[in-house]
């Protein structure tokens, strides 16, 4: 039987959320304007986000914890429509509404307190350019290759 | 005393000549209180298990009863279920006194049983028991996609939010009316 989780106290509702793993997080982003509203107001802080341009796609590498220990790390692959969980159960999220922009532009509010650490561009075609300039706003440091 | 304690006290320093302090000291009676849930089901629970709840702390302290009036006015919590109060109950003897492990496995598996808990946990303010449930409540989605998310937690979809939204704004445009009509019938 399922339960209704945004019917919960918002301290719990909130504690929950900080329980899950990011990978699960941006699942759950993609539910809805206020699931994604939430999981923005979570504020989950990554130290690790690294953003590489390839010919076909854009990866996102997510890293959760210290340098130390990183305890959570996510790979998605964006594509046009869909995206691409990687990892032990590898999963394909469709949103037939949405472009390579939309998805980064998802990910980027979902996770606005953190800056992109690693900038990997391995494509330069003019095509992809105003994709890009998505991510320069939210360097770090100017240490994209 | 067994071979073992005889070789380790052999080894051991002299002990003293006085019982240890803790032995001699007249133990204190522990106090006991009571609870009951919507079954009216009554539960005796030990002051030091209740410690967990800020809640019935909080009324305990305040109220200053003495066993016999506990025993005769249980603490009533109708807006829990008999069973999850029973739940809450031996987790709070099972970790009485205890320093809380940082995952528990005997909390519900079953889903519905679960959310109950979480809300009545929130109630009665038990904080450690609240962190468990919650990350129980965090694992029922560990690795689903968002179509599996929606549905184990009930996720309306954008049209169905807006679609509340609506009728709730027209619920309350018409109850706003209702009431500025009967002001307006009192004031006449």
């Amino acid at each position: 039987m399922p339960i209704n989780i945004l019917s919960l106290p918002s301290k719990d509702l909130q504690y929950a959320l900080d329980c899950m793993d990011i990978g699960d997080l941006v699942a759950f982003s993609l539910c809805s304007k206020r699931t994604k509203n939430l999981v923005e107001s979570s504020n989950r802080q990554l130290y690790r986000f690294a953003v590489l341009v390839y010919e076909n796609r854009i990866r996102f590498e997510m890293d959760v914890g210290t340098i130390e220990t990183i305890y959570d790390r996510v790979f998605l692959d964006i594509f046009d429509f869909y995206i691409i969980r990687l990892g032990d159960r590898t999963q394909v999220w469709m949103r037939q509404e949405f472009n390579r922009s939309d998805w980064i532009a998802h990910l980027m509010n979902i996770f606005n307190d953190s800056m992109i650490t690693f900038l990997s561009i391995e494509n330069d075609s003019l095509s992809y350019l105003d994709t890009i300039k998505l991510f320069f706003s939210k360097m770090s440091h100017p240490s994209y290759q | 005393m067994s071979s073992t304690e005889q070789g380790t006290s052999s080894a051991a320093p002299a002990e003293p000549t006085t019982a240890p302090e803790s032995a001699a000291a007249p133990e204190v009676p522990e106090s006991f209180y009571y609870v009951h849930g919507k079954d009216k089901v009554v539960h005796k629970v030990s002051a030091g298990a209740l410690q967990h709840s800020a809640l019935i702390h909080g009324m305990i302290s305040n109220l200053g009863y003495t066993e016999e009036q506990a025993k005769a006015n249980p603490f009533p919590f109708e807006n829990i279920d008999g069973d999850i109060l029973q739940m809450v109950v031996d987790w709070c003897n099972q970790h009485k006194g205890k320093p809380t492990p940082p995952e528990d496995t005997n909390l519900p598996k079953q889903k519905e049983k679960l959310f109950d808990l979480v809300l009545a946990v929130n109630y009665l303010e038990i904080k450690e028991l609240l962190t468990y449930c919650c990350k129980q409540v965090a694992m029922m989605v560990k690795g689903k996609s968002p179509e599996e998310i929606r549905e184990i937690w009930m996720i309306p979809t954008d049209a169905e939010d807006e679609a509340a939204e609506k009728e709730a704004k027209k619920r309350a445009g018409k109850e706003a009316a209702g009431e500025t009509a009967a002001a307006a019938g009192d004031a006449k």
